[in-house]
């Protein structure tokens, strides 16, 4: 863990507000910066901290619940839940297996073979 | 005994006149805005004194130089020192209205720190007022905010405006425990920081405000004071809260980082 997890939330970006609290909810809860049952600020508070709207909070809480990532208990507000990393660790699996047919897919539309990106690869990681 | 009360009013008297002199010259001629905070941070003992500073810099730009307010305070307290010089007012009333002036002033600080926008980055761990202070604190003052209603039948508008004043002060602690935080986001553990001791700092402070005025509202009222147990009771309550609410609230000064904190401004140099 690397001390208190932030989420900070850029006006300007394309990325509307909502998605990059989602977002980085999200990863937070996938690096073990929030761990299960962690209690996470209000809808009121997260929202007046980052002067937003508390709609924009809201919805991005209601997406991490949808997901199974929180659950919000009313009054009590909304905790990160137990199976939240099971959860996040499966979600981060498939956008890895994702982004890699992307990748393979692409390449292999150059002619590339699978061994040739297998070694590039092993090649780019070990020098890297 | 007449004599000897006579004697002891007059010398509370000339102890608040000299007392709000030199509040009120203090507050015109000494450290104005955001440097007795800076002074404070001082004493924080961090290896990059150069991030704090900073934060520090970022923080003042970010609340302003609120130095209208510190004249305005400056002012009414030469006043109240020049009423109770005169002898013109009844002193404990004086003592009530400059508790009432110091809510207002109060208000109109936490008003201004509300407006300020600009904030993109936020802690996701749950922030709860009893973290800044316990409420337990919050109750003890509130406790003794009430117990001025002992001298309601002694002097009923000076009691009155007491409590209101107290309890409007304990109220603008209790909000300002809740401000949201002001990090910007260009070094956010370090900025958490200096908003989270800032944030102490300045409800320990308001809570020790709220108490100090009761305690001198009731030495001048001594005679009726010792006329019944349950106003000597509530004197004695609120001296007691007064002098032991700076080390129930953790002291006044800023502490240093916590090793979990350190080890975020390690892991976070945005």
């Amino acid at each position: 863990m690397r001390g208190e997890p932030y989420v900070m939330v850029d006006p300007d970006a394309e990325t509307p507000p909502y998605q990059q609290i989602f977002e980085q909810l999200r990863v937070a809860i996938e690096r073990r910066a929030l761990e299960p049952g962690d209690a996470l600020p209000t809808v009121r508070q997260l929202a007046s901290d980052l002067g937003v709207a508390p709609n924009t909070v809201a919805r991005a809480y209601a997406d991490l619940q949808a997901e199974g990532l929180i659950v919000s208990d009313g009054r009590r507000g909304s905790r990160v839940t137990e199976r939240s990393h099971t959860i996040a660790a499966r979600a981060r699996g498939q956008a890895l297996r994702e982004a890699a047919q992307r990748f393979v897919g692409s390449l292999s539309q150059r002619g590339y073979t699978r061994s040739e990106i297998g070694a590039a690869l092993r090649r780019f990681i070990a020098e890297s | 005994m007449g004599d000897y009360l006579a004697t002891l009013l007059n010398v509370l008297r000339w102890f608040l006149v000299g007392l709000w002199t030199v509040a009120g010259a203090w507050s015109l001629c000494g450290p104005v805005g955001f440097s007795w905070i800076r002074d404070g941070f001082a004493r924080v003992q961090v290896a990059d004194r150069a991030r704090l500073d900073r934060a520090l810099e970022l923080r003042e730009r970010l609340e302003g130089s609120p130095a209208w307010l510190g004249r305005a305070l400056g002012v009414l307290s030469l006043a109240a020192a020049a009423v109770a010089a005169s002898n013109r007012v009844a002193i404990d009333l004086l003592v009530a209205m400059t508790t009432l002036a110091t809510a207002v002033f109060l208000a109109a600080a936490y008003s201004r720190l509300r407006q300020i926008r600009g904030m993109r980055a936020a802690s996701l761990k749950a922030r709860v007022r009893s973290a800044v202070v316990p409420r337990s604190l919050f109750a003890v003052v509130t406790a003794t905010g009430l117990c001025p209603l002992f001298f309601l039948s002694v002097s009923a508008f000076a009691a009155t405006v007491m409590v209101a004043a107290s309890l409007s002060i304990v109220l603008l602690a209790w909000m300002i425990a809740d401000l949201p935080a002001l990090v910007r986001g260009d070094d956010v553990a370090v900025e958490s920081f200096v908003d989270d001791r800032l944030r102490h700092q300045r409800v320990a402070a308001i809570l020790q405000l709220a108490t100090t005025p009761g305690v001198f509202f009731f030495l001048l009222n001594f005679e009726s004071m010792y006329a019944s147990p349950w106003r000597l009771a509530a004197f004695c309550f609120t001296s007691v809260a007064s002098c032991v609410i700076p080390f129930l609230a953790g002291g006044f000064g800023p502490r240093g980082p916590s090793a979990e904190e350190l080890r975020a401004w390690a892991g976070d140099a945005r």
